[in-house]
């Protein structure tokens, strides 16, 4: 225990010995003070959780539909996530997100069918993997005073995985009670199928933002936007049920994956110099994405979602913060919305 | 200077083209109603030119061009108000095949009212694309008509049954199926053999056969309380677990996710409400028959895929489209 004590110890205040006075101010910026680049020599790695229990589905009209209500479904995500910020200069910093494992689960819950057979139905759907590999270059305008920061960040991101649906591995069962009959009065199905995440295509990307600072309180609003710069081709499976044998066949498509944009505006008051509260909103659109076979393609639909988010940011030491966030849907379309819990360390050293 | 041209190369990227081919647009998934036919429909053929022609049971044909119906009826040179087949020539001439004979048209009608010199009806029309269109006559075998205006009949002198054909499908060897009163034939290397309850269909009367992408030949028969199927040469049948003993499978399709559709028609209602009739989907596992979506329970006679996420389907309550 008073090894592992230690060993925290070294790594919170060790990177502090040896620096300088400038160093002493960086590590004192309060949260909304903190340029929009990190400081040139500065290593700051962002590491934590998301959870996301999906509740409803937004329609094309953009009405809110329970997903319970819908044969039962009940959908939750996973993810873990890890970045990292190299300062080149004061102005520019490297970035790379090195991690985003998620794991988002789909269930139906069980469907009876009653006829001669009671078939029941179950159907799970996995999408797990890592999200693309993101690298930017992250740029603020030099020479603005304090209260404000313009920033512009080019980048571009790699795929990590082929896009589309992993062979299934569905799943047939008799009961105990009917092992051995010719005729079973109840067969159960599990339908298993698993995505990958990622867009399967290299993919552009360009995000600019812009802060205001007041004494204790601060604005800033970014627009980012990610663009495919190919198309891909992926597969999906069709299944057959032969004597309790599932058999599959993979089918190709192509595909274009949806531009993405997304606006971001955030308040935050600066309550302490150690705690800062956040409120944020922020508005995600996918469009003009379309897959298609035997070269009739079709489009797919346009997807928005729009959630309110509430947060907050700790400076435990000043080279170490955590941020929480809540997130909150307020309108969408085409798509499920959840509410999300998301939790962020971050850890900073310096090597100049 | 690296640097600048680097970040240029970057903003730039971001204006590539992907979209440099038609996309069509966006449709909204799940069923709608075609408005502008409410007669029953016999049959849906998708032409080489993307057009739409729909048979109907007393108001002739209707053509949809993507954004109009047109319809052809006795009055403008159709030879039948009951169109119960249609395909496309090799020289791209639209047939329709009547309860009042066959009708051919290039721009303008061409009809034939008689076939060796008897009145005739036909049920099925097939483009093999070799050249040939087959042409089932009910009650009088069947025609094979070329390209050189050459007419063939295959007359059945020890099966009569087999003379009255339901439905003609050409699988992906090129064999042609018939099916008929008195079982399934199968004409491969211009012999013809026929397959019977003995072999292993549900019944005799066979009224749909159609082959899905896995090789494997279904077949909708009059007893449709199962159907059959036919793989590596060998009959089994499947039972249609729709809970109704009486029900007549004459369509049957595969969309492009792999699900198989059964168009069961219901000969002898109860009462009006056709409770043996409607679509059954099977996703490869399981057989769900589709109540409470779509056209519900009513007679379905016929569907296209087309293959791109949208199935036409034709029921005694008209046109339906199903988008997935």
């Amino acid at each position: 225990m008073k090894l592992f004590a230690l060993t925290i110890s070294i790594l919170l205040y060790a990177p502090m010995w040896g620096q300088s006075k400038l160093d002493s101010l960086r590590m004192n910026t309060r949260t909304m003070d903190r340029p929009i680049t990190v400081f040139k020599g500065e290593l700051r790695i962002n590491g934590g959780y998301r959870f996301d229990i999906f509740n409803n589905r937004y329609d094309g009209a953009g009405e809110k539909i329970n997903l319970s209500a819908m044969d039962g479904k009940a959908a939750f995500q996973d993810a873990l996530f890890m970045n990292m910020r190299y300062g080149i200069t004061d102005f520019l910093d490297i970035e790379v997100n090195l991690l985003d494992f998620k794991k988002m689960t789909v269930r139906e819950t069980p469907v009876d069918i009653i006829e001669d057979v009671v078939w029941e139905i179950s159907r799970l759907t996995e999408t797990v993997g890592n999200e693309d590999l993101l690298l930017k270059l992250n740029m603020r305008w030099p020479g603005l005073p304090r209260v404000v920061d313009v920033g512009l960040s080019p980048g571009i991101s790699f795929p990590t995985a082929r896009h589309g649906e992993q062979q299934p591995q569905h799943g047939y069962n008799l009961p105990q009670s009917s092992l051995g009959i010719d005729s079973p009065d109840a067969v159960y199905i599990d339908y298993h199928q698993v995505y990958k995440w990622g867009a399967g295509v290299t993919r552009s990307y360009l995000e600019g933002m812009v802060k205001w600072r007041g004494q204790n309180v601060a604005l800033s609003g970014a627009y980012s936007a990610h663009f495919p710069l190919k198309t891909g081709k992926a597969v999906y499976w069709i299944h057959r049920l032969d004597k309790a044998h599932f058999s599959y066949r993979s089918v190709e498509y192509e595909y274009d994956w949806a531009d993405f944009y997304a606006l971001n505006l955030m308040a935050e008051y600066q309550a302490y110099s150690w705690l800062d509260i956040l409120m944020g909103f922020n508005h995600r659109t996918w469009k003009n994405g379309w897959e298609g076979m035997s070269g009739e393609i079709r489009a797919l639909p346009e997807r928005k979602l729009a959630n309110l988010n509430l947060g907050y940011e700790v400076i435990i030491t000043p080279k170490m913060w955590l941020r929480q966030w809540l997130r909150f849907p307020v309108s969408g379309k085409n798509t499920m919305s959840s509410f999300v819990v998301d939790t962020k360390f971050v850890y900073s050293l310096s090597f100049k | 200077m690296k640097f600048q041209h680097t970040l240029m190369g970057m903003v730039l990227a971001l204006f590539s083209c992907t979209n440099d081919v038609e996309v069509l647009p966006e449709i909204e998934t799940g069923w709608s109603k075609v408005s502008a036919i409410s007669d029953e429909v016999l049959a849906v053929y998708k032409a080489s030119d993307e057009r739409i022609w729909v048979g109907t049971a007393t108001q002739g044909v209707y053509v949809y061009d993507g954004s109009n119906f047109t319809n052809y009826r006795t009055s403008q040179g159709l030879i039948n108000n009951t169109v119960n087949a249609i395909s496309e020539f090799s020289n791209g001439d639209m047939w329709f095949g009547t309860s009042g004979g066959l009708s051919v048209y290039d721009g303008s009608w061409t009809n034939y009212d008689q076939v060796n010199g008897s009145p005739f009806e036909v049920y099925s029309l097939l483009n093999d694309g070799q050249g040939n269109m087959w042409i089932n006559s009910w009650g009088m075998g069947l025609f094979s008509y070329d390209e050189n205006d050459e007419l063939l009949w295959y007359w059945d002198a020890n099966c009569d049954w087999c003379n009255y054909i339901n439905t003609l499908f050409q699988d992906g060897q090129g064999n042609l199926w018939i099916g008929t009163y008195a079982g399934l034939k199968k004409r491969a290397n211009n012999s013809f053999t026929l397959y019977t309850i003995t072999d292993g269909l549900p019944d005799n009367v066979v009224t749909s056969v159609y082959e899905d992408s896995w090789g494997r030949m279904w077949i909708g028969t009059y007893n449709g309380e199962k159907i059959g199927m036919m793989e590596n040469n060998k009959f089994s049948s499947m039972s249609l677990q729709s809970g109704y003993p009486v029900n007549s499978i004459m369509a049957i399709s595969e969309d492009i996710m792999g699900n198989m559709w059964f168009g069961a028609i219901d000969y002898f209602p109860d009462t009006q409400e056709f409770n043996n009739s409607g679509i059954i989907k099977y996703d490869g596992a399981t057989m769900r028959t589709l109540v409470d979506e779509g056209p519900g329970r009513t007679n379905t006679l016929a569907f296209l895929e087309e293959g791109n996420g949208t199935v036409w389907v034709g029921t005694a309550k008209g046109l339906y489209k199903y988008k997935y």
